[in-house]
Protein backbone atom coordinates (compact mmCIF):
# COMPACT_ATOMS: atom_id res chain seq x y z
CA UNK A 1 0.00 0.00 0.00
CA UNK A 2 0.72 3.80 -0.37
CA UNK A 3 3.98 2.26 -2.65
CA UNK A 4 3.21 5.43 -5.15
CA UNK A 5 2.82 8.12 -3.24
CA UNK A 6 5.47 11.06 -3.89
CA UNK A 7 6.68 11.82 -0.14
CA UNK A 8 5.20 8.66 2.03
CA UNK A 9 6.34 4.89 0.40
CA UNK A 10 5.28 1.80 2.57
CA UNK A 11 6.79 -1.16 0.81
CA UNK A 12 6.20 -4.82 2.65
CA UNK A 13 9.68 -6.32 0.98
CA UNK A 14 13.33 -5.15 0.94
CA UNK A 15 13.11 -5.08 -3.34
CA UNK A 16 10.42 -2.96 -2.37
CA UNK A 17 12.04 -0.94 -0.13
CA UNK A 18 14.77 -0.67 -2.39
CA UNK A 19 13.02 0.59 -5.07
CA UNK A 20 11.10 3.30 -3.53
CA UNK A 21 14.47 4.51 -2.10
CA UNK A 22 15.84 4.76 -5.74
CA UNK A 23 12.72 6.40 -6.69
CA UNK A 24 12.57 9.09 -3.91
CA UNK A 25 16.34 9.26 -3.33
CA UNK A 26 15.82 12.17 -0.72
CA UNK A 27 13.93 10.05 1.23
CA UNK A 28 14.47 8.81 5.41
CA UNK A 29 14.18 5.23 6.02
CA UNK A 30 12.08 5.55 9.68
CA UNK A 31 10.97 2.73 11.14
CA UNK A 32 9.90 3.03 14.64
CA UNK A 33 9.86 6.58 14.05
CA UNK A 34 11.54 7.32 17.83
CA UNK A 35 14.64 8.95 16.40
CA UNK A 36 12.90 11.23 13.64
CA UNK A 37 10.02 12.25 14.89
CA UNK A 38 11.26 14.63 18.22
CA UNK A 39 13.67 16.22 15.25
CA UNK A 40 10.54 16.51 13.11
CA UNK A 41 8.66 18.02 15.84
CA UNK A 42 11.24 20.18 16.90
CA UNK A 43 12.36 21.66 13.57
CA UNK A 44 15.41 20.16 13.36
CA UNK A 45 15.09 17.94 10.57
CA UNK A 46 12.82 18.34 7.36
CA UNK A 47 12.89 14.96 5.83
CA UNK A 48 11.09 15.25 1.74
CA UNK A 49 9.47 11.86 2.23
CA UNK A 50 9.79 8.54 4.33
CA UNK A 51 10.57 5.13 3.66
CA UNK A 52 8.76 3.12 6.21
CA UNK A 53 10.17 -0.16 7.49
CA UNK A 54 7.31 -1.00 9.45
CA UNK A 55 5.74 -3.56 7.54
CA UNK A 56 8.49 -5.14 6.35
CA UNK A 57 8.61 -8.08 7.89
CA UNK A 58 11.76 -9.85 6.69
CA UNK A 59 13.65 -7.10 8.47
CA UNK A 60 12.23 -8.34 11.30
CA UNK A 61 12.59 -10.63 14.03
CA UNK A 62 15.99 -12.42 15.33
CA UNK A 63 17.30 -15.82 13.88
CA UNK A 64 20.46 -18.14 14.27
CA UNK A 65 22.57 -18.41 11.40
CA UNK A 66 25.33 -20.47 12.56
CA UNK A 67 27.52 -19.12 14.65
CA UNK A 68 25.66 -16.00 14.60
CA UNK A 69 22.58 -14.43 15.48
CA UNK A 70 21.26 -12.59 12.82
CA UNK A 71 18.66 -9.37 14.26
CA UNK A 72 16.54 -7.72 11.46
CA UNK A 73 16.92 -3.82 11.42
CA UNK A 74 13.56 -3.37 12.56
CA UNK A 75 13.30 -5.83 14.71
CA UNK A 76 11.75 -3.57 17.91
CA UNK A 77 14.20 -3.26 20.95
CA UNK A 78 11.76 -5.15 22.83
CA UNK A 79 12.77 -8.23 20.79
CA UNK A 80 16.20 -8.20 22.31
CA UNK A 81 15.15 -8.05 26.22
CA UNK A 82 15.33 -12.37 26.25
CA UNK A 83 18.34 -12.97 24.05
CA UNK A 84 20.42 -15.95 25.93
CA UNK A 85 22.93 -15.71 23.30
CA UNK A 86 24.06 -12.12 23.47
CA UNK A 87 23.32 -11.62 26.85
CA UNK A 88 25.47 -8.02 26.47
CA UNK A 89 22.78 -6.90 23.72
CA UNK A 90 19.90 -7.86 25.91
CA UNK A 91 21.35 -5.83 28.84
CA UNK A 92 21.82 -2.79 26.52
CA UNK A 93 18.23 -2.90 25.31
CA UNK A 94 16.65 -3.55 28.71
CA UNK A 95 17.49 0.12 29.93
CA UNK A 96 16.67 1.33 26.71
CA UNK A 97 14.28 4.02 27.19
CA UNK A 98 10.75 3.50 28.56
CA UNK A 99 8.45 0.29 27.88
CA UNK A 100 6.69 2.16 25.26
CA UNK A 101 9.70 3.44 23.63
CA UNK A 102 11.06 -0.45 23.61
CA UNK A 103 7.61 -0.99 21.39
CA UNK A 104 8.85 1.22 18.89
CA UNK A 105 12.61 1.71 18.90
CA UNK A 106 14.53 -0.85 16.35
CA UNK A 107 18.23 -2.40 16.75
CA UNK A 108 18.32 -1.01 13.42
CA UNK A 109 17.56 2.90 14.43
CA UNK A 110 19.98 2.72 17.25
CA UNK A 111 23.06 2.00 14.69
CA UNK A 112 21.59 3.97 12.53
CA UNK A 113 21.20 7.37 14.74
CA UNK A 114 25.00 6.45 15.06
CA UNK A 115 25.67 8.45 18.37
CA UNK A 116 27.84 7.42 20.68
CA UNK A 117 25.62 7.38 24.02
CA UNK A 118 22.98 5.11 22.08
CA UNK A 119 22.55 1.97 24.12
CA UNK A 120 23.29 -0.90 22.01
CA UNK A 121 26.60 0.62 20.38
CA UNK A 122 29.07 -0.34 22.94
CA UNK A 123 28.01 -3.78 22.99
CA UNK A 124 27.90 -4.34 19.12
CA UNK A 125 31.30 -3.31 18.96
CA UNK A 126 32.19 -5.36 22.04
CA UNK A 127 30.48 -8.37 20.36
CA UNK A 128 32.23 -7.72 17.25
CA UNK A 129 29.19 -7.39 15.08
CA UNK A 130 28.69 -6.89 11.72
CA UNK A 131 25.93 -4.92 9.46
CA UNK A 132 24.33 -6.11 6.66
CA UNK A 133 23.52 -3.41 4.08
CA UNK A 134 21.27 -4.21 1.21
CA UNK A 135 21.36 -2.73 -2.05
CA UNK A 136 20.10 -3.25 -5.53
CA UNK A 137 23.38 -4.81 -6.41
CA UNK A 138 23.00 -6.99 -3.40
CA UNK A 139 24.02 -7.31 0.30
CA UNK A 140 27.51 -6.77 1.89
CA UNK A 141 28.75 -6.93 4.96
CA UNK A 142 30.86 -4.16 7.08
CA UNK A 143 32.05 -4.76 10.63
CA UNK A 144 30.12 -2.75 12.86
CA UNK A 145 33.39 -1.08 14.51
CA UNK A 146 34.04 0.36 10.97
CA UNK A 147 30.30 1.49 10.23
CA UNK A 148 30.08 4.60 12.34
CA UNK A 149 32.33 7.50 10.70
CA UNK A 150 31.14 10.32 13.10
CA UNK A 151 27.89 11.45 14.68
CA UNK A 152 25.27 10.26 13.10
CA UNK A 153 27.29 9.20 9.99
CA UNK A 154 27.78 6.00 8.40
CA UNK A 155 29.26 3.80 5.45
CA UNK A 156 25.71 3.60 4.36
CA UNK A 157 25.76 4.52 0.72
CA UNK A 158 22.94 6.17 -1.63
CA UNK A 159 20.58 3.74 -2.21
CA UNK A 160 21.14 1.22 0.42
CA UNK A 161 19.46 0.13 3.40
CA UNK A 162 20.82 -1.27 6.96
CA UNK A 163 19.00 -4.94 6.94
CA UNK A 164 20.42 -6.75 9.27
CA UNK A 165 22.94 -6.85 12.18
CA UNK A 166 25.24 -10.10 12.75
CA UNK A 167 25.86 -10.71 16.47
CA UNK A 168 28.20 -13.73 16.62
CA UNK A 169 27.32 -15.91 19.94
CA UNK A 170 30.37 -16.01 22.20
CA UNK A 171 30.78 -18.67 25.56
CA UNK A 172 31.65 -16.51 28.23
CA UNK A 173 30.44 -13.59 30.39
CA UNK A 174 28.92 -10.59 28.83
CA UNK A 175 27.21 -7.62 30.22
CA UNK A 176 26.53 -3.80 29.65
CA UNK A 177 26.65 -0.90 32.42
CA UNK A 178 25.95 2.66 32.01
CA UNK A 179 25.59 5.88 34.44
CA UNK A 180 23.21 8.68 34.06
CA UNK A 181 21.85 10.98 36.45
CA UNK A 182 18.78 8.21 37.34
CA UNK A 183 18.27 5.19 37.19
CA UNK A 184 15.04 5.11 34.94
CA UNK A 185 14.95 6.70 31.29
CA UNK A 186 18.39 8.46 30.99
CA UNK A 187 20.51 8.56 28.52
CA UNK A 188 24.11 7.54 28.79
CA UNK A 189 26.74 10.05 30.31
CA UNK A 190 28.99 6.80 29.79
CA UNK A 191 28.58 3.35 29.29
CA UNK A 192 30.05 0.14 28.34
CA UNK A 193 30.18 -3.59 27.32
CA UNK A 194 32.27 -6.38 28.22
CA UNK A 195 32.38 -9.92 26.12
CA UNK A 196 34.66 -12.47 27.67
CA UNK A 197 35.41 -15.00 25.45
CA UNK A 198 36.27 -18.33 26.78
CA UNK A 199 37.31 -20.24 23.99
CA UNK A 200 39.84 -17.66 22.75
CA UNK A 201 40.32 -16.71 26.17
CA UNK A 202 40.22 -13.16 24.95
CA UNK A 203 38.07 -10.47 26.29
CA UNK A 204 36.55 -7.64 24.38
CA UNK A 205 35.65 -4.04 25.81
CA UNK A 206 32.93 -1.19 23.74
CA UNK A 207 33.09 2.12 25.15
CA UNK A 208 29.82 4.45 25.02
CA UNK A 209 30.66 8.21 24.83
CA UNK A 210 34.55 7.75 25.43
CA UNK A 211 34.96 9.19 21.64
CA UNK A 212 32.41 10.21 18.90
CA UNK A 213 31.92 6.92 17.91
CA UNK A 214 31.55 4.12 19.98
CA UNK A 215 34.68 2.36 20.17
CA UNK A 216 36.73 -0.64 21.53
CA UNK A 217 39.28 -0.17 24.40
CA UNK A 218 42.51 -2.43 23.18
CA UNK A 219 45.09 -1.23 25.85
CA UNK A 220 42.69 -2.20 28.33
CA UNK A 221 41.74 -5.60 26.83
CA UNK A 222 45.14 -6.67 26.42
CA UNK A 223 46.27 -5.81 30.17
CA UNK A 224 43.45 -7.31 31.73
CA UNK A 225 43.21 -10.66 29.26
CA UNK A 226 47.19 -10.82 29.66
CA UNK A 227 46.56 -10.75 33.92
CA UNK A 228 43.41 -12.99 33.81
CA UNK A 229 44.00 -16.70 35.22
CA UNK A 230 41.52 -18.55 33.10
CA UNK A 231 41.96 -21.55 34.79
CA UNK A 232 40.68 -20.02 38.35
CA UNK A 233 38.84 -17.32 36.52
CA UNK A 234 40.59 -14.19 38.37
CA UNK A 235 41.91 -11.12 38.16
CA UNK A 236 43.76 -9.53 40.74
CA UNK A 237 42.06 -6.50 41.77
CA UNK A 238 45.53 -3.78 41.06
CA UNK A 239 44.78 -5.92 37.38
CA UNK A 240 41.51 -4.98 37.15
CA UNK A 241 42.44 -1.05 38.37
CA UNK A 242 45.42 -0.97 35.81
CA UNK A 243 43.09 -2.31 32.82
CA UNK A 244 40.34 0.51 33.95
CA UNK A 245 42.87 3.34 33.94
CA UNK A 246 44.23 2.34 30.36
CA UNK A 247 40.63 2.50 29.29
CA UNK A 248 40.32 5.80 30.75
CA UNK A 249 43.28 7.10 29.75
CA UNK A 250 42.90 6.13 25.99
CA UNK A 251 39.35 7.64 26.07
CA UNK A 252 38.50 11.03 24.17
CA UNK A 253 34.83 12.23 25.29
CA UNK A 254 32.79 14.60 24.11
CA UNK A 255 32.79 17.77 26.62
CA UNK A 256 28.96 18.66 26.65
CA UNK A 257 26.21 20.31 28.98
CA UNK A 258 25.39 16.82 29.98
CA UNK A 259 28.44 16.17 31.02
CA UNK A 260 32.44 16.82 31.16
CA UNK A 261 34.90 15.28 29.44
CA UNK A 262 36.82 15.26 32.26
CA UNK A 263 33.92 13.35 34.21
CA UNK A 264 33.06 11.00 31.25
CA UNK A 265 36.66 9.70 31.61
CA UNK A 266 36.65 9.22 34.92
CA UNK A 267 33.20 7.19 34.58
CA UNK A 268 34.41 5.08 31.53
CA UNK A 269 37.28 3.92 34.05
CA UNK A 270 35.02 3.02 36.87
CA UNK A 271 32.65 1.49 34.66
CA UNK A 272 35.35 -0.87 32.91
CA UNK A 273 36.80 -1.69 36.40
CA UNK A 274 32.94 -2.35 37.39
CA UNK A 275 32.52 -4.60 34.55
CA UNK A 276 35.68 -6.84 35.09
CA UNK A 277 35.21 -7.17 38.71
CA UNK A 278 32.01 -9.28 37.94
CA UNK A 279 33.27 -10.91 35.09
CA UNK A 280 36.22 -12.21 37.08
CA UNK A 281 36.98 -13.15 40.87
CA UNK A 282 39.01 -10.27 41.83
CA UNK B 1 -4.82 19.98 -3.06
CA UNK B 2 -1.11 19.35 -2.72
CA UNK B 3 0.30 15.65 -2.42
CA UNK B 4 2.07 16.73 0.36
CA UNK B 5 -0.87 15.93 1.56
CA UNK B 6 -2.76 12.32 1.78
CA UNK B 7 -5.52 10.65 2.95
CA UNK B 8 -6.09 7.23 4.65
CA UNK B 9 -8.08 4.83 6.78
CA UNK B 10 -7.32 4.67 10.84
CA UNK B 11 -8.73 1.53 12.91
CA UNK B 12 -9.35 3.55 15.84
CA UNK B 13 -11.13 1.93 18.71
CA UNK B 14 -12.97 -0.67 17.04
CA UNK B 15 -13.95 1.89 14.06
CA UNK B 16 -12.34 2.70 10.92
CA UNK B 17 -12.00 6.22 10.59
CA UNK B 18 -11.11 8.31 7.36
CA UNK B 19 -7.94 10.43 8.02
CA UNK B 20 -8.82 13.37 4.98
CA UNK B 21 -5.54 15.42 3.38
CA UNK B 22 -2.90 15.08 6.55
CA UNK B 23 0.41 16.30 6.12
CA UNK B 24 2.99 13.13 5.34
CA UNK B 25 4.72 13.86 7.99
CA UNK B 26 1.87 14.27 10.53
CA UNK B 27 2.16 11.77 14.13
CA UNK B 28 -0.82 9.80 14.96
CA UNK B 29 -0.81 11.99 17.88
CA UNK B 30 -1.89 14.78 15.70
CA UNK B 31 -4.16 12.51 13.45
CA UNK B 32 -5.69 11.45 16.09
CA UNK B 33 -6.65 14.75 17.71
CA UNK B 34 -6.50 17.58 15.32
CA UNK B 35 -8.25 15.23 12.56
CA UNK B 36 -10.01 12.87 14.12
CA UNK B 37 -10.82 15.07 17.54
CA UNK B 38 -9.80 11.53 19.23
CA UNK B 39 -8.64 13.57 22.02
CA UNK B 40 -7.98 11.18 25.26
CA UNK B 41 -3.81 11.03 24.25
CA UNK B 42 -2.32 13.93 25.41
CA UNK B 43 0.65 15.82 23.60
CA UNK B 44 3.60 16.15 26.66
CA UNK B 45 6.71 16.04 25.34
CA UNK B 46 7.09 15.20 22.46
CA UNK B 47 10.02 12.72 22.39
CA UNK B 48 8.43 9.98 24.50
CA UNK B 49 9.16 10.52 27.83
CA UNK B 50 6.38 11.50 29.72
CA UNK B 51 3.78 8.76 28.06
CA UNK B 52 0.88 10.95 28.44
CA UNK B 53 -0.31 10.07 24.70
CA UNK B 54 0.24 6.48 25.48
CA UNK B 55 -2.18 4.24 22.92
CA UNK B 56 -2.17 0.25 22.14
CA UNK B 57 -0.77 -0.20 18.86
CA UNK B 58 -2.02 -4.15 18.33
CA UNK B 59 -1.78 -4.93 21.32
CA UNK B 60 1.64 -2.90 22.69
CA UNK B 61 1.67 0.90 24.32
CA UNK B 62 3.19 3.14 22.60
CA UNK B 63 3.56 6.80 22.11
CA UNK B 64 1.39 8.21 19.49
CA UNK B 65 4.15 11.09 19.25
CA UNK B 66 6.32 9.13 17.80
CA UNK B 67 4.73 7.07 15.16
CA UNK B 68 4.43 8.10 11.73
CA UNK B 69 0.46 8.31 11.33
CA UNK B 70 0.42 7.18 7.65
CA UNK B 71 2.45 3.90 8.54
CA UNK B 72 0.19 3.02 10.95
CA UNK B 73 -3.42 2.71 8.56
CA UNK B 74 -2.91 -1.24 8.95
CA UNK B 75 -2.99 -1.20 12.63
CA UNK B 76 -5.36 -1.83 15.72
CA UNK B 77 -5.16 1.35 17.78
CA UNK B 78 -7.01 1.23 21.16
CA UNK B 79 -7.07 4.89 23.06
CA UNK B 80 -8.29 4.82 26.94
CA UNK B 81 -11.65 5.84 25.47
CA UNK B 82 -11.65 2.33 23.78
CA UNK B 83 -10.74 0.13 26.52
CA UNK B 84 -14.01 0.08 28.28
CA UNK B 85 -17.21 -1.90 27.05
CA UNK B 86 -19.39 -0.76 24.08
CA UNK B 87 -22.11 1.07 26.84
CA UNK B 88 -19.45 3.24 27.76
CA UNK B 89 -18.97 1.56 31.47
CA UNK B 90 -15.86 2.34 33.04
CA UNK B 91 -12.95 -0.37 33.58
CA UNK B 92 -12.42 -1.76 36.63
CA UNK B 93 -8.82 -0.02 36.39
CA UNK B 94 -10.91 3.07 35.57
CA UNK B 95 -13.18 3.19 38.16
CA UNK B 96 -9.91 2.70 40.97
CA UNK B 97 -8.24 5.61 39.45
CA UNK B 98 -11.53 7.72 40.55
CA UNK B 99 -12.10 5.41 43.77
CA UNK B 100 -8.18 6.23 44.81
CA UNK B 101 -8.37 10.14 43.26
CA UNK B 102 -5.24 8.42 41.41
CA UNK B 103 -6.58 11.93 39.29
CA UNK B 104 -5.53 15.78 39.92
CA UNK B 105 -4.86 17.30 37.10
CA UNK B 106 -5.62 14.49 34.62
CA UNK B 107 -3.09 15.19 31.82
CA UNK B 108 -1.23 12.30 32.30
CA UNK B 109 -4.21 9.88 33.44
CA UNK B 110 -5.04 8.21 29.56
CA UNK B 111 -1.86 7.54 29.24
CA UNK B 112 -1.09 6.04 32.35
CA UNK B 113 -4.23 4.06 31.94
CA UNK B 114 -3.42 2.61 28.74
CA UNK B 115 0.03 1.42 29.35
CA UNK B 116 -1.12 0.24 33.03
CA UNK B 117 -3.72 -1.90 31.53
CA UNK B 118 -1.65 -3.83 29.03
CA UNK B 119 1.22 -4.03 31.95
CA UNK B 120 -1.73 -5.30 34.35
CA UNK B 121 -2.62 -7.94 31.53
CA UNK B 122 1.45 -9.11 31.19
CA UNK B 123 1.77 -9.06 35.00
CA UNK B 124 -1.07 -10.31 37.06
CA UNK B 125 -0.85 -10.11 40.59
CA UNK B 126 2.00 -7.25 40.20
CA UNK B 127 2.64 -5.70 43.66
CA UNK B 128 3.20 -2.12 44.40
CA UNK B 129 7.10 -2.67 43.82
CA UNK B 130 6.68 -4.02 39.98
CA UNK B 131 4.17 -1.18 39.69
CA UNK B 132 6.82 1.48 40.28
CA UNK B 133 9.40 -0.95 38.72
CA UNK B 134 7.89 -1.35 35.18
CA UNK B 135 5.60 2.16 34.62
CA UNK B 136 8.24 4.35 34.32
CA UNK B 137 7.26 5.35 30.74
CA UNK B 138 4.19 7.68 32.52
CA UNK B 139 5.22 11.04 33.97
CA UNK B 140 2.64 12.15 36.38
CA UNK B 141 3.44 16.13 37.61
CA UNK B 142 1.18 16.37 40.45
CA UNK B 143 0.04 13.60 42.46
CA UNK B 144 3.56 12.27 43.34
CA UNK B 145 2.31 8.89 41.92
CA UNK B 146 1.47 6.99 45.24
CA UNK B 147 -2.41 7.26 44.48
CA UNK B 148 -1.85 5.96 40.47
CA UNK B 149 0.11 3.26 42.78
CA UNK B 150 -2.57 2.74 45.02
CA UNK B 151 -5.25 2.59 42.22
CA UNK B 152 -3.16 0.16 39.77
CA UNK B 153 -2.59 -2.42 42.93
CA UNK B 154 -5.84 -2.20 43.95
CA UNK B 155 -6.84 -3.67 40.66
CA UNK B 156 -4.32 -5.97 40.82
CA UNK B 157 -4.85 -7.55 44.04
CA UNK B 158 -8.90 -7.73 42.88
CA UNK B 159 -8.44 -9.38 39.77
CA UNK B 160 -6.14 -11.93 41.32
CA UNK B 161 -8.38 -12.66 43.90
CA UNK B 162 -11.21 -13.02 41.53
CA UNK B 163 -8.96 -15.11 39.64
CA UNK B 164 -7.86 -17.11 42.25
Amino acid sequence: MLLDHRYVAIPETLSEVLAALQARPDARVIAGGTELMPDLLAGRKHPTGFVSLRKVGALRGVRRDGPALVVGAATPIVDLLDLPEAPALAAAAASLGTPQVRNQATAGGNVMSALPFRNLLPALVALDAEVELASADGTRRVPYRDFTLAPGATRLADGEVLAALRVPVVDGFQSYVKVGRRNAQFVAVSSAALVVDDRARALRIGLGNAARIPVRAPAAEAFAAAHADWEARTLAADAAAEAARLAAADADPPDDPIASAAYRRHATGVLVRRLLERAFDV
Amino acid sequence: MSDERLSYDLRVDGATRHVADAWYFDSLLTVLREHLGVTGPKHGCGHGRCGACTVLVDGEPQCACLLLAATAADSEITTVAGLGAPDDALTDLQAAFVEHNAVQCGYCTPGFIVAAERFLEEHPGATEDDIRRHLYGNLCRCTGYTKIVDAIAAVAARRSAADG
